[in-house]
């Protein structure tokens, strides 16, 4: 039978809600995780990713634009898109060893974090983190790792804040 | 004053306009034309991209979103078929001549990610083991190797 207007009535000595009784606080589960956080500095050349917990975690990146591109990010805070990997992925690959980390950056497709070109250098002979990319920010292998695993921890990244990125 | 105030003015449209100037991305990039589930598939698309008639395909379905790591996926690919794959160069040039703006987006990404290994390779390339129907293609590719920026 259905009541319409009618809320379920709560038995006698079951809990509704949070208690105000300090003494019924849950000390002994594990805090419940809140979302990660990525932000990158144009001025320190770092990328640190606050996990849901308070771990801070800071690998070195960058975001070396080359010309014919749509140049560095823009200073801002951008939510979250997609990952995607590549069968061809490993650390001298375009992308490095774990593929990328796309974010919704408006005007653009495809612009994320991402790694590679560990030992190969671009034209201007800077191998790593300082590889030239068409607007993506470059980190290292254990940066993007430390992404994909936050999420697969349950603990996704959110956004991305870039600041001091000004174009030079 | 006012002359000093016009020339002050004057100073930062073009020192903005430098600015502006300095980066320029694909002209057939439009992130209005380019939607998130093109962009994936374009992304997807790029480990196939092993021959030229598979990037003229890719060329022809997914240009609009040649920007950032789909347009760094193309690079890569399109440097790796000009230094390892080099006797193809006849499919590219059928496939160039057929199609101007092809041409282009080869030559675009021919750019600053290549090694400088992989640039000596495509000049020599193009320099010396260009086939006889392929010349004005081999020229353009040798001057955009030697001056990818």
């Amino acid at each position: 039978m259905i009541r319409a207007n009618e809320f379920p009535k709560i038995p006698k000595g079951w809990l509704d809600g949070a208690s105000t009784n300090a003494e019924d606080a849950d000390t002994a589960s594990a805090p419940i995780q809140v979302a990660s956080t990525l932000d990158y500095d144009g001025a320190t050349k770092q990328l640190t990713l606050t996990r849901g917990d308070g771990t801070i975690q800071q690998f070195p990146a960058n975001n070396n634009a080359q010309r014919n591109s749509r140049g560095k990010w823009e200073d801002g805070t951008f939510a979250y898109g997609y990952p995607k990997t590549h069968p061809d992925d490993s650390p001298d690959s375009a992308y490095g060893s774990h593929g990328i980390h796309v974010f919704r950056v408006p005007g653009a497709e495809g612009l994320g974090v991402h790694s590679g070109r560990e030992s190969v250098p671009d034209q201007l002979g800077r191998p790593g983190v300082d590889h030239a990319t068409k607007g993506c920010i470059r980190t290292t292998d254990d940066g993007v790792a430390a992404i994909s695993d936050a999420i697969s921890a349950g603990d996704p990244v959110t956004h991305i804040t870039v600041r001091n990125n000004g174009q030079e | 004053m006012r002359f000093w105030g016009a020339v002050a003015v004057c100073s930062m449209a073009i020192t903005t306009s430098l600015a502006a100037a300095e980066f320029h991305q694909a002209p057939w990039m439009s992130s209005a034309k380019c939607t998130t589930p093109d962009a994936i598939a374009a992304d997807s698309d790029l480990a196939r991209l092993t021959s030229w008639p598979a990037v003229y395909r890719s060329f022809r379905r997914y240009k609009q979103c040649d920007d950032a790591s789909i347009g760094e996926g193309y690079s890569d690919k399109i440097v790796i078929l000009l230094t390892e794959h080099w006797p193809a160069i006849k499919a590219l040039s059928g496939l160039t001549k057929a199609n101007p703006e092809f041409e282009r987006f080869v030559l675009w990404h021919v750019d600053e990610l290549m090694s400088p290994e992989q640039g000596k390779t495509i000049i020599d390339n193009a320099h010396n083991h260009c086939p006889a129907a392929a010349e004005k293609l081999c020229q353009r590719l040798e001057v955009k190797a030697r001056n990818p920026s």
